[in-house]
């Protein structure tokens, strides 16, 4: 039985990232209704404010963004929750888990002293594939088992004492996964009687809506997470077709804004929003990795139980071999199924077509959609001019047919 | 001359499968007084008087990379690069490489492949004309000349994938699908001239020598996923390469037929479409 948190709480879940974070956004966006009902407050306009909370947790947003407009969001969303006066309110995003030593005082003291910091942890073994694919669909990055020799190298793992490892081949891996030091440090921050730990375990699908619906003391089953088809794990093929995709847009002539709304937000979206071909082979990890990771989990969940947070569930979980994912190296592949190849470019082509024709197109759009903004743009104009001619027509006709039935009423 | 020319083109005659077009006859049948020969200084190089290009430029027009290649091999290959690069070295202007697999017929499309467009150019009467409806029209079925399975396979996928999420984008989704499987059609090939491993490794090094071009400040335009030699498909199967110079094509498509929306053309901002900030930016307040 997990205790409530008291009333007034404003409950910020920060991640970190592949823990469970988007489908508990999901759940509580959709049952924002029903969680009124219990005095729960989930402000936005997004399942997840990501921008909003990057603006201010690291002061940076997506390329092509408004930093000050999305730092102002977020400072409207808490503005939200204090017109609300929920009985808990609740923030989540796991960018929080990256936050600087600015955004981290900044998010605590607006929200005040009643803040409780919810982290979700899963064992780093199942962590590794999924978070390789990740990096892979934004920046280039090294093939799966070279990666894995550089972030599993005890030297990027870091130190016993808590120094984190260097800055090698994607340096924000354990900085997000360093699960122990992320909870000492918030720990240190406000408090170990104002920090949960939860423990995911992948194979009880209720059990982390479970966790957030005794934090907020709301009915058992009143949080479901949607059935999210657009974040499946991609097979190995469709990875390797993904980073070979990646490696050429992620320079120049490309921008980073263009990179970002198509490639990332756009082929990337496309390939896991397709149902993936049944023979491909999935992603496998190398036993070695296996056994390192585990070991590292090990040393993780030592970490936690001292560090005075609350812990909901079985830290135990973080080097359990049962939870290790499917084992084995994946042999070079050159070819894909025609299906997944359409589903690469079928999102580029969607996002493409989701460009606005506003007046003007945004100050930071990079070129690719400064150019399909001024297709749709001139389509909208062509539009107005046709409906400007129509009308003229349309006067010109009435005022005939005033005219004929005039000279028709004089003859009469 | 009159008018103000601000670059110039520098198209050299017909050599080696570029600038086909380029004979005496189709210059004289153009009678524009921008075009222009000096036989004396360059007796093979004609020279067009431009307004709209950034700096001046020497444009080789290529069309498939098996009209350009003396023959299928690395040799034939490394000749075509050379005798690109000893025109990039001795032309007034760098070269820009325009591929077209469409005829030039006119001065318009000539500029246009100069500019790094595509022809024809986005025809926005057509694209308004179309639909105003979200979703009323799907985007119609891609042909596949030659009728390679795999490329079947990937257009039909293709088209029952992509979405149309605003009115004015129909156009831009059908052109997105049209590239993306013309690209699929170029590159899988059902009548090989060489094997399967040499075609392999010929689109390999045609991908290297278009990069080694890049580098030496030559410019390319067009869908110059056709200077790589064709492939075929492997069981069914896409090649990866493939599928991802098919995804790069939609969006190479798109930047490349932009419309040049008039600078001074009146705009009307619906208050209700402008965000806080600009809005206030216009009534001249501060935050």
């Amino acid at each position: 039985m997990i205790r409530p948190l008291p009333d007034g709480t404003t409950l910020v879940h920060i991640g970190p990232y592949k823990t469970g974070t988007t489908a508990m956004q999901g759940a509580l966006w959709e049952a924002r209704p029903a969680l009124a009902e219990h005095g729960v407050a989930y402000p936005g306009e997004l399942a997840h404010e990501m921008n909003a909370s990057m603006a201010v947790a690291l002061g940076r947003v997506d390329p092509g963004k408004d930093l000050d407009a999305f730092r102002q969001r977020w400072f409207d969303l808490v503005a939200q929750l204090r017109a609300e006066r929920p009985r808990i309110g609740v923030l989540s995003s796991e960018v929080y888990c990256e936050a600087t030593a600015e955004g981290a005082r900044t998010v605590l003291d607006t929200l005040g002293p009643r803040t409780h910091i919810v982290i979700t942890v899963r064992p780093i073994v199942r962590l590794l594939g999924s978070q390789w694919q990740q990096y892979g669909q934004n920046v280039p990055v090294p093939p799966y088992d070279d990666w894995l020799r550089a972030i599993l190298d005890p030297a990027a793992v870091g130190e016993p004492d808590g120094r984190t490892g260097g800055e090698g081949v994607t340096p924000s891996f354990w900085r997000r996964h360093r699960h122990d030091l992320l909870v000492e440090r918030w720990v240190d921050l406000v408090g170990g009687d104002r920090v949960t730990v939860v423990v995911v375990d992948d194979r009880d699908h209720r059990g982390l809506p479970a966790a957030f619906e005794g934090l907020l003391g709301l009915p058992e089953g009143l949080l479901r997470p949607p059935v999210d088809k657009t974040n499946r794990s991609l097979t190995f093929a469709e990875a390797t077709l993904m980073q070979t995709l990646v490696d050429r847009t992620s320079g120049a002539p490309w921008s980073s804004a263009d990179h970002g709304r198509f490639i990332r937000f756009g082929a990337a979206r496309g390939l896991q929003a397709a149902p993936p071909d049944p023979a491909a082979e999935r992603l496998l990890t190398p036993g070695w990795a296996i056994d390192r990771a585990l070991e590292v989990g090990a040393d993780m969940a030592v970490r936690i139980g001292a560090s005075g947070a609350r812990v909901v569930g079985d830290l135990g979980l973080l080097s359990d071999r049962a939870l290790a994912p499917a084992e084995g190296e994946n042999a070079p592949v050159a070819t894909i199924d025609p299906g997944a190849a359409a589903a690469l470019a079928a999102g580029i082509i969607s996002k493409l077509t989701g460009v606005h024709p506003r007046p003007e197109h945004r100050d930071l759009a990079g070129p690719v959609e400064r150019a399909v903004w001024s297709r749709h743009r001139a389509v909208v104009e062509e539009w107005d001019a046709a409906r400007e001619r129509e009308g003229a027509r349309a006067s010109a006709a009435r005022e005939l047919a005033r005219r004929a039935r005039r000279r028709l009423g004089g003859a009469s | 001359m009159s008018h103000l020319a601000k670059s110039l083109l520098h198209v050299p005659d017909a050599t080696g499968g570029m600038n086909a077009f380029a004979v005496p006859t189709w210059w004289a049948s153009l009678e524009d007084e921008r075009v222009t020969r000096d036989e004396d200084e360059r007796p093979d190089v004609t020279v067009v008087h431009v307004d709209g290009l950034p700096h001046d430029r020497t444009l080789l027009v290529v069309g498939g990379v098996a009209e350009l290649l003396t023959e299928p091999t690395l040799a034939g290959l490394e000749s075509w690069v050379s005798e690109v690069r000893a025109i990039h070295a001795a032309a007034a202007a760098p070269v820009h490489l325009a591929v077209s697999l469409d005829e030039v017929t006119s001065l318009e499309q000539l500029l246009a492949l100069a500019a790094g467009r595509r022809w024809p150019r986005f025809d926005v009467a057509a694209a308004a004309a179309h639909t105003r409806q979200p979703g009323a029209d799907p985007v119609p079925p891609q042909s596949v000349p030659g009728g390679q399975d795999a490329a079947r396979a990937y257009a039909d996928a293709l088209v029952a994938q992509v979405e149309v999420l605003l009115p004015p984008a129909w156009q831009t989704a059908a052109d997105g699908a049209a590239d993306a499987t013309a690209c699929i059609s170029r590159a899988l090939d059902t009548d090989p001239d060489v094997g399967p491993a040499a075609a392999r490794v010929l689109r390999d090094a045609c991908r290297a020598a278009l990069a080694g071009l890049e580098a030496d400040g030559v410019t390319v335009s067009g869908p110059r996923d056709a200077l790589l030699w064709p492939v075929p498909a492997e069981r069914g199967l896409v090649p990866i390469d493939v599928a991802a110079d098919a995804a790069l094509e939609v969006m190479l498509g798109v930047l490349e037929r932009p419309v040049d929306l008039a600078a001074d053309r009146p705009v009307v901002v619906p208050v209700a479409e402008l965000p806080a900030r600009a809005l206030l930016a216009r009534l001249g307040g501060g935050r």
